[in-house]
């Protein structure tokens, strides 16, 4: 596998973990839970 | 007899709902093997900017549109279109929100059914390989499907019924618990169970170390940038088609689902956690799995063809074929299928939600009559699927409502949105409670670049349109059970004139024409037809000669592997069955029951809004 697959692939999947974990984290911080 | 509206318990349930909404089969078959057969690790360029320019806009109109209408008192798109656009015909258009999802509904449920089917054989070692007895696991599924001319394994289609009655009636009992009771309670256990079982078969997948190929060697084929591809537009439109299948807009879900949510509660975050979320499945797991178990089992070299081989294929043929060659084939059979299974169901009931909706909210039907109505539409509607399975109703049903119809529905909805509500007041709903901001960048692109896009892909996707459908030729070897080796062909171009020849037959004949023959296979890939026998109207298309000539062309031959597991060829001697089959009639009943589908509910809209203008306390 070359470097730039690697560096492609785990660029990618940080960039989708980061956003998702962002996301959640803004959602649970918010007092109001409800719908 | 005005009925109360639903309502979500939790704001993690409503997100988990969504997120169940679009994470289907799709994000874990699909979205590899697109990836693979579109320039591998540069297909993520066109894919993200896709995500940015057509499913992150999609995803907030499609809330912002619900909660609107939900002010209203709507939760389906009739009723939404309605208060956007003040005209008589607003109303019109939403029937697209309505027949798109009940005709989705029809064939994917079946889908969906093979995965519980599935889960099943794994469970009870269903397809495992016995002394004497092999299950070819191709030919299995087609004859589970009705799709074979043999009966090795399967004699009808009535266990696919069996299955597919199970999940109608899942699907619609959950639906019949309401929002919060149903669709939130099983998002709530299905999503962590999926994510759970994702792990599980990742860690196994990535812990198989080498067998023809490793892990590795999947994930390099993935993620491998071929840039020369950036410039096919072809590459671009798979992008955004995928982009487009996989956060579920496009059927009036979302829209539904949103317009449970109060006013001043955040939607614009919330429908970015959902994306999100189906997007961390999709392009972790997405790539985790089926790829790389197939560079494991079959070599690196084996995986365009198999990526290739469509999405069915990879996850009914080539994964179960990986599974039970481990050891533990009913845990890990069985958690691959219930995976599909759980995404595929935590869709379907989203998707079918509308109608509830609509029957509930406009036609001010109780929930356990709305339910029985869309049970009963659900399983007649779903028979042809089943019985004409081979006739390629299926596929028809797919390509108007599951690929036309909704780019046709996402064109309407961000037109009105953008064009009509406008962007700024659009905006103001969206941010009304938001808890971020949605960069202003994207009010231009909402109102020149999606809808262009998206207009884009409707024309590159109506090109493909087949209105008049080809004879289709089954073959299969009617024994196959018997022996354990392979039957492979090597395929050539020069079979289609013989082909072309057998459909010019069946088009003459107006009806299914059979055929059978005996066949001896050489170990040194001769090919000699024994005796022949032929529907009359069949004979002088292909001839015992032709045959032989037809089978020579694909390079048919039957392969073993030896003690040593070298592979070698053999002589085997055969029987063959093969049935061209007179599609038309029944691609037309499909059109048919779709156009049914959008009559009855057009119907039903003008009857509903006949009865608001005669009676507005009631509808109040």
């Amino acid at each position: 596998m070359s470097a730039g697959a690697v560096i492609l692939m785990l660029a990618t999947w940080l960039g989708v973990t980061a956003l998702t974990v962002f996301c959640f984290a803004r959602i649970l911080k918010h007092k109001d839970r409800s719908p | 007899m005005a009925t109360t509206r639903e309502a979500w318990g939790s704001r993690i349930g409503l997100i988990l709902a969504a997120a169940g909404n679009a994470i289907g089969i799709g994000n874990l078959l699909r979205f590899p093997a697109q990836a693979a057969q579109n320039g591998g690790g540069a297909f993520i360029i066109p894919y993200l900017v896709s995500l940015l320019l057509f499913g992150l806009p999609l995803m907030w109109v499609a809330w912002a549109v619900g909660r609107y209408g939900g002010r209203f008192g709507h939760s389906s798109l009739p009723g939404m279109f309605d208060v956007i656009w003040k005209k008589p015909a607003s109303k019109y258009l939403g029937v697209l929100g309505l027949a798109i999802p009940v005709v989705f509904c029809l064939y994917y449920t079946y889908i969906e059914s093979w995965c519980l089917a599935y889960a099943y054989f794994s469970l009870t070692a269903g397809y495992t390989n016995a002394p004497g007895y092999t299950v070819d696991l191709s030919v299995f599924l087609r004859e589970y499907l009705g799709d074979a001319t043999s009966s090795s394994y399967f004699s009808g289609v009535m266990p696919a019924l069996g299955f597919l009655l199970i999940v109608v009636l899942l699907n619609v009992w959950i639906l019949s618990q309401g929002i919060m009771k149903g669709i939130e309670r099983l998002a709530k256990i299905a999503i962590p169970l999926l994510l759970i079982f994702c792990v599980a078969l990742a860690v196994r997948v990535l812990t198989l170390g080498k067998i023809e190929g490793t892990a590795l060697d999947g994930l390099a084929y993935l993620w491998t940038p071929n840039f020369s591809a950036l410039t096919n537009p072809q590459v671009w439109i798979a992008a955004a088609g995928q982009i487009f299948f996989t956060l579920g807009v496009g059927f009036g879900a979302l829209e539904c689902f949103a317009s449970y949510v109060r006013s001043k509660q955040d939607i614009a975050l919330t429908s970015l956690t959902t994306a999100s979320t189906n997007e961390f499945v999709e392009i972790i797991f997405g790539s985790m799995i089926a790829i790389p178990a197939a560079a494991i089992f079959f070599g690196p070299g084996q995986i365009e063809a198999i990526a290739g081989s469509g999405t069915f294929s990879i996850g009914m043929v080539s994964m179960p074929e990986i599974l039970r060659s481990t050891p533990g084939l009913p845990f890990f059979g069985t958690i691959w299928f219930l995976l599909l299974f759980f995404a595929a169901f935590t869709s379907s009931v989203a998707i079918a939600q509308p109608v509830m909706a609509f029957l509930q909210d406009e036609a001010k039907l109780s929930r356990g009559v709305s339910a029985t109505i869309l049970g009963l539409l659900w399983i007649l509607g779903s028979l042809p699927v089943i019985f004409f399975y081979k006739y390629g109703v299926l596929d028809e049903f797919d390509f108007w409502a599951g690929t036309i119809g909704l780019v046709a529905l996402a064109i309407v909805e961000v037109v009105l949105f953008s064009w009509v509500l406008g962007t700024s007041k659009g905006w103001e709903e969206l941010h009304d409670g938001a808890l971020i901001r949605v960069p202003r960048l994207f009010m231009f692109i909402l109102k020149y670049i999606t809808p262009l896009g998206l207009i884009s892909i409707f024309l590159a996707w109506a090109l493909q349109a087949n209105l008049s459908p080809t004879p289709k030729i089954n073959w299969n070897v009617v024994d196959r059970h018997l022996y354990p080796g392979k039957f492979v062909t090597g395929g050539s171009s020069s079979v289609q004139a013989i082909e072309e020849e057998i459909r010019r037959a069946v088009q003459a004949s107006g009806r299914d024409l059979k055929a059978w023959a005996g066949v001896r296979l050489g170990h040194d890939g001769t090919i000699t037809v024994t005796n022949y026998a032929a529907d009359p109207s069949l004979e002088r298309a292909l001839t015992a000669e032709k045959l032989q000539r037809w089978l020579e062309l694909m390079g048919l031959r039957y392969e073993e592997k030896n003690p040593q597991g070298n592979v070698e060829k053999k002589d085997v001697a055969i029987t063959i069955a093969i049935e061209a089959l007179d599609r038309s009639s029944y691609i037309w009943l499909a059109r048919i029951i779709i156009i049914g589908f959008f009559a009855a509910f057009t119907a039903m809209i003008a009857v509903v809004w006949r009865k608001r203008k005669n009676d507005p306390e009631e509808f109040a």
